[in-house]
């Protein structure tokens, strides 16, 4: 090479090039499918993409991010950083940081450009807008990565963050009033979003620049331990030792999902709210984004809190947890108390969060239509009403801590394939979903209720072989934790249970559903949704874990 | 084994193997070659014959037919069109739908006579049905029914209906003609006939400045359709009228037992 750009680049090549393949494999296939489609399509149907080519463009998006993961393995933690051995090469920081940069940006405006056709015909926002904010996302991306590389599997959350934050500066201009006002116009959300690139670009530049010098690479750290240290602080002593690990726990995993739905609520859905506030059918839309997030954001944070540490990516019990004076089974309590502890404040802060809204600025038109369908429905009762209104919080609750807990079998059970097995089929059974528009599937079967039949049948084998397997998961288990996780089981299972209950009332009325069927169903799910032979399991595994 | 959570799994297991045989059982009949759904339920000496709303399913009556079975024979049916019937020839007017129904009766093995029931768009269509065929008619419940006032809303004939028969509501195209059929026709003499006459409450709980804005707006045309009622059951002996102020349009979904407090009523008066 004669000079190091093309080496650098070069690398990047030699090291991804059959992920760039299957890029362009995707691609090619994906342009062919919808090249078939608008051509056999009846002149009066819809414009946009089919589900399967919008499946393609997001694994053809996401593959390129990872050709752009633009780290090394460091060492034993194995959390990717900025390749420490780059440092040596004859190039300055700025150019070891700008190469990776301006071929990812590069790259994805050109994959998008490819894109551009199948994509832009079911979105409202124009393509140079769309480029800046994926070409912006790339800066973000790097910079997350290079600058929180201490921080593991946050950098997730914070992506994330950052990925829901653009997508909504995205559909600001599509916002009512039509046309926007200056500041939400595509140019000057443009313009910001490009300062803020920018500034992401310097940091990281900065960042890299100081590791390279060998100077103080956790500065922000030490700053935020400085803010830690002047805060309030814990000065009495534990009660026990249950109680010190509950407040390890709580600090280390408990407040990441509150904090999150803060974040969503306060950054995204309230602004959101106060744009649209005079028309009453956003409303409904962003009521059910907010009581949705902590659901939601409860399903990649249970993924991170089902393991022993929550911010490490290793799955070994740490030293300083496996060393407690308390049992396995005691540890695993904790947890389940932490993920109700975390799950009731999320579910707190979404309301009061929501109540502010709806009683200063929110329009609340659609929403008293539906109360008022509501009341209309269930015999004029407004007590039925609210009841039903409790009845979808607690169960959105319940819910959320579901989803924190019902993998803590696995998670703690330090068995990597356990663990990421039924991460790996999760994701490949939305994906086929997609690929085989499973949205057309409450249509099929209300086709003819027959169908309802096998997933009836698959229910109760499931009811079945769950409870037994529970019988005997729990057998070692001590009695006082038995009752208790049967009173949280009960609780939650009734609550599932009756707003499935009211939700079958009501739609049994408007669809033609085998009305016997369809509440076995309704039933049967109940019974399954709560966690129990799962958490029977989970203090043994975390025993063998524990004790290797 | 945890013997508690061993005794709860064997409860649950036997609830989960007798959940899955507890099944609705439909009637299918085919009429002029297209497929049509009926729920047939009950034993009585009446039969009672449920004619839906516009587009609804049979479920539509589903807090009513139950109760209404304990004393009576009940059908209710998807109209050609509608819920998971096919679909019926055009032109979708009340006189075709009521032979269709006689037609599907009759397959069914269903004898009449009949104590009709028809909610809002059912309302016309069983007037049409006992006009057409008054010997198989022995009582008739209407349940609001869309009124057949000389001049269709314009509404009904332009924007709306375009909507609606978008979304595959073909009977609307035919609404003008439907309504002057069921203007036309003759109630049999002496039957019982009984009209609920929706009016909703005028304050409703949760309500916001706009919609209680718009429902005073609606009041002049509920108040219209009062008394068309009343003028059209005055030439009608024996007949009479319901009127509630505790459901607005979808009685059957609002206030279940006074529809079947009222069909008891139509089939007492039959015996």
């Amino acid at each position: 090479m004669s000079s190091p750009t093309p080496a650098l680049l070069w690398e990047i090549w030699r090291q991804h090039r059959w992920t760039v393949a299957a890029i362009a494999g995707l691609t090619l296939v994906a342009r062919v499918i919808d090249v078939v489609e608008i051509t056999g399509r009846a002149a009066d149907a819809g414009i946009e993409s089919s589900p399967l080519v919008t499946l393609l463009a997001m694994v053809a998006f996401l593959l390129l991010f990872a050709v752009f993961n633009y780290t090394d393995s460091s060492g034993g933690r194995g959390v990717g950083q900025f390749p420490r051995r780059l440092f040596t090469l004859p190039v300055t920081a700025l150019r070891l940081v700008a190469v990776p940069v301006i071929a990812g940006i590069t790259s994805i405006e050109l994959l998008y450009l490819l894109w551009m056709g199948p994509l832009s015909r079911s979105g409202s926002a124009s393509a140079p807008f769309v480029a800046v904010l994926l070409a912006a996302f790339v800066v973000f991306y790097l910079c997350a990565l290079w600058t929180l590389e201490r921080t593991g599997s946050l950098r997730l959350l914070v992506l994330g963050i950052v990925a829901v934050a653009l997508f909504a500066i995205g559909l600001l201009p599509s916002f009512p009033p039509a046309p926007p006002p200056p500041w939400r116009s595509e140019i000057v959300l443009a313009s910001v979003v490009t300062g803020l690139a920018l500034f992401a670009f310097v940091l990281a530049w900065h960042h890299v620049a100081r590791l390279r010098a060998g100077g103080d690479v956790h500065r922000a750290e030490s700053l935020l331990s400085g803010i830690a240290s002047a805060a309030p602080t814990r000065r009495r002593a534990f009660a026990n030792a249950a109680a010190a690990h509950f407040w390890f726990e709580w600090r280390s995993s408990g407040m990441v999902l509150p904090a999150l739905v803060v974040g969503i609520v306060l950054l995204v859905i309230m602004p959101i709210s106060w744009l649209v506030r005079h028309d009453p059918a956003y409303t409904s839309y962003l009521l059910l984004l907010a009581l949705a997030s902590p659901v939601v954001l409860a399903i990649p944070v249970g993924t991170a809190f089902c393991k022993p540490a929550f911010w490490s990516e290793d799955l070994d019990v740490p030293a300083f947890v496996a060393v407690r004076p308390l049992s396995s089974a005691d540890l695993v309590a904790i947890k389940v108390k932490v993920a109700a502890v975390s799950a009731a404040l999320s579910w707190l802060v979404v309301l009061v969060l929501v109540t502010i809204w709806l009683s200063v600025w929110g329009n609340l038109d659609s929403v008293s239509r539906l109360a008022i369908q509501l009341w209309a429905f269930h015999g004029h009762s407004v007590e039925v009403v609210y009841g039903i209104a409790v009845l979808l919080a607690s169960s959105g609750m319940f819910l959320t801590w579901r989803f924190l807990v019902s993998r803590l079998w696995s998670g703690l059970s330090g068995m990597r394939p356990l663990f990421v097995g039924p991460i790996v089929a999760m994701v490949m059974l939305v994906f086929a979903g997609l690929a085989f528009n499973a949205g057309r599937l409450p249509g099929w079967l209300l086709e003819d209720p027959a169908r309802l039949v096998p997933f009836v049948w698959m229910a109760a084998g499931a009811v079945i072989a769950k409870y037994w397997i529970a019988a005997y998961a729990w057998r070692s288990v001590s009695p006082r934790y038995v009752r208790l996780y049967l009173v949280i089981w009960l609780l939650a299972t009734i609550s599932f249970l009756a707003l499935g209950v009211v939700l079958w009332r009501i739609l049994r009325i408007y669809l033609p559903l085998d009305v016997d069927r369809s509440r076995s169903l309704v039933i049967l799910v109940a019974l399954i949704a709560v966690p129990l032979a799962r958490m029977g399991l989970a203090p043994s595994w975390l025993a063998r874990n524990r004790h290797r | 084994m945890n013997t508690p959570l061993a005794t709860l799994a064997a409860v649950l297991s036997v609830l989960a193997l007798y959940l899955p045989t507890r099944t609705q059982t439909f009637t299918r009949v085919t009429v002029d070659g297209r497929s049509i759904r009926m729920l047939v339920a009950g034993r009585g000496e009446a039969t009672v014959v449920f004619e839906n709303g516009l587009g609804g399913p049979l479920e539509l009556w589903g807090k009513v037919q139950p109760d209404v079975s304990r004393f009576a024979r009940t059908v209710s049916y998807d109209r050609a069109g509608a819920g998971l019937s096919d679909d019926g020839p055009l032109p979708r007017d009340g006189r075709r739908i009521a032979a269709e129904l006689r037609a599907a009766l009759r397959i069914a093995g269903i004898a009449p006579p009949y104590v009709l029931v028809g909610a809002s768009l059912g309302g016309p269509y069983v007037r049409i049905f006992a006009g057409m065929f008054p010997d198989d008619v022995e009582g008739m419940v209407l349940v609001d029914p869309t009124p057949d006032r000389g001049q269709v809303d314009e509404g009904l004939r332009t924007r709306d209906v375009e909507a609606a028969v978008a979304a595959g509501f073909r009977e609307l195209e035919s609404l003008p003609d439907t309504l002057d059929q069921s203007r036309a026709s003759r109630v049999p003499n002496r039957i019982p006939v009984l009209l609920i006459d929706a009016v909703s409450p005028i304050e409703v709980p949760f309500a916001t400045e706009a919609i209680r804005t718009m429902r005073m707006n609606n009041r002049p045309e509920i108040e219209a359709e009062s008394l068309e009622y009343r003028e059209w059951l005055a030439t009608i002996p024996g007949s009479r009228l319901i009127v509630t102020n505790r459901s607005g349009h979808n009685v059957a979904q609002e206030q279940p037992e006074l529809v079947i407090d009222t069909i008891r009523q139509a089939v007492k008066e039959t015996r």
